[in-house]
């Protein structure tokens, strides 16, 4: 829409075209154009219903801490009309199949307090920093099973090949320590993770056609993957019961009561498929953004290597600024004013968290890669508050892990193509394809 | 002034215990707990950047 040398104004900048996604990665001029002018913008474009484009670090902190001012009960997610359809037609079709109303959450994210704090609870204890501390022997064997065979099978075959050799990262390091720990930590068996990868990758990629089957549109797509997981994770439960609880997610969730009632199966498979799904699509993104950071800035990645104490910090830069979530949506539920504009009760508002990680008001130099930033306080994991990543010491925790396995590989790869994007997808900022050569 | 966790949002993240030992300590039921009663004068930056870093919006500060 915008030619490059054509000046940018609120009136032509577009933060919602995927395909401009696709072709130019994230719009941060349009981004920073916004917080300067309009950090509380009523965004009208075709194909998207209208609402308050939110990009300023402290309102998106704001709406992150006051749930009951802006709900999560309505729409959650921005996405095109035609998409925002496929969603509602799902909801119509599953309440007329397993019972209940399309108005019913489609998952614990999608409820406000108490509510969402009791189901949200039934499972957290999975995540904590402790929880992950029991967990990390284990997980440390893994990181370095998957470094050592890119490292000494893949670069060594790769830098065989001469000129010639490209590796694609997505798929030989970045993809496969988050599939792992979050199928091992839910209690999915070794066999069916890579089904369980792909599923994840068209729940999240069905509006590319790459993640669908030949012939299939976006909402065929979209229905085969979640009916074929929802069926696996019924047969996953019923196993269950007959083999005996473990100490994994998916007992926790058939064990647990929420005001004396247990959860009904369609819950425990939504909740197990949306914790599988967020801890697949992020971490993966997040860590293919590392390298190419990394790979790009050489003064940081050997100041990382003379100094891995630095790698804590180093891991909430990469955070910061891969910015992999894009942005979720909220619904005001009242009358309120933000920084002089009305918004009206049933209004929406998204809040694009890429933008809030570049805010200058809150990050010295947003634009410099500084692996040793502090204080740092991003949201990559979303705005603090209700529904803070759940996830978010998990995903840490497995970059510390491949990163600290990478540092003695990292210098001896380059980049041989720009990520290529996940095409169609509004939410998470999936990078489908990221090649790398030897370097010479 | 003192400092309150809200023990429905609170899950353990430990930024406050990392911040501010002398104030805050995560139990092994993952529940953050405040040592002292009323916080000195010379603890309240440290308190008031836990309250910021919390990524559950826990704590709150009264006085």
């Amino acid at each position: 829409m915008n030619a490059a040398n054509e000046l940018l104004t609120l009136q032509n900048l577009d933060i919602t075209d995927t395909e401009l996604y696709v072709r130019h990665g994230y719009p941060w001029a349009a981004w920073d154009l916004l917080r300067r002018q309009a950090p509380v913008f009523w965004y009208q474009r075709p194909r998207h219903e209208p609402f308050w484009a939110i990009t300023k670090h402290e309102d998106i902190g704001y709406i992150s801490r006051n749930p009951n001012l802006f709900s999560n009960t309505q729409i959650l997610r921005l996405s095109d009309v035609e998409t925002v359809r496929i969603g509602q037609r799902g909801r119509v079709r599953n309440a007329n199949r397993y019972g209940g109303s399309p108005e019913d959450p489609p998952d614990f994210i999608f409820m406000d307090p108490p509510e969402h704090r009791q189901h949200r609870g039934a499972v957290s204890r999975h995540f904590t920093p402790r929880a992950m501390r029991r967990l990390e022997d284990h997980f440390a064997d893994l990181a370095d099973n998957y470094v050592s065979h890119f490292a000494s099978v893949v670069v060594d075959e790769m830098t065989a090949k001469g000129e010639l050799g490209v590796v694609d990262v997505v798929h030989e390091l970045s993809a496969k320590l988050p599939v792992a720990a979050i199928c091992e930590m839910a209690g999915v068996p070794e066999e069916d993770w890579e089904q369980i990868f792909r599923w994840t990758e068209t729940l999240v990629g069905a509006g590319d056609a790459e993640f669908r089957r030949p012939g299939e549109n976006q909402e065929q797509a979209l229905r085969r993957s979640s009916g074929e997981w929802r069926r696996y994770n019924e047969d996953l439960v019923a196993q269950r019961m007959k083999d005996g609880f473990g100490a994994d997610l998916l007992s926790t969730l058939m064990q647990s009561e929420i005001d004396g009632q247990k959860l009904t199966p369609r819950e425990i498979s939504s909740y197990l498929t949306l914790l599988v799904a967020a801890g697949n699509e992020t971490t993966r993104n997040s860590t293919t953004g590392g390298i190419k950071v990394l790979l790009e800035n050489p003064d940081q990645l050997e100041r990382l290597i003379a100094k891995p104490e630095l790698m804590p910090s180093a891991v909430e830069e990469i955070l910061r600024w891969t910015s992999v979530v894009i942005q979720f949506q909220r619904t005001a539920t009242e009358d309120l004013e933000l920084r002089g504009q009305t918004i009206r009760k049933g209004e929406s508002l998204v809040m694009w968290y890429p933008s809030a990680n570049r805010d200058e008001d809150v990050f010295q130099d947003p634009y410099t890669f500084d692996i040793g930033r502090d204080p740092n306080d991003h949201f990559a994991f979303g705005g603090f508050g209700e529904h803070f990543c759940l996830g978010a010491h998990l995903a840490r925790w497995e970059m510390r892990a491949i990163f600290h396995a990478l540092l003695p590989v990292l210098p001896k790869l380059q980049l041989a193509s720009e990520p290529e994007l996940v095409a169609g997808s509004l939410h998470v900022g999936g990078i489908k394809r990221m090649l790398v050569r030897a370097a010479g | 002034m003192k400092a309150i966790v809200d023990h429905s949002l609170c899950e353990g993240h430990a930024k406050c215990m990392d911040n501010v030992p002398e104030v805050f300590e995560v139990r092994e039921d993952d529940r953050s707990y405040t040592l002292l009663d009323e916080i000195p004068e010379e603890l309240r930056a440290k308190v008031e950047r836990a309250v910021q870093v919390c990524p559950r919006a826990a704590i709150s500060l009264q006085g």
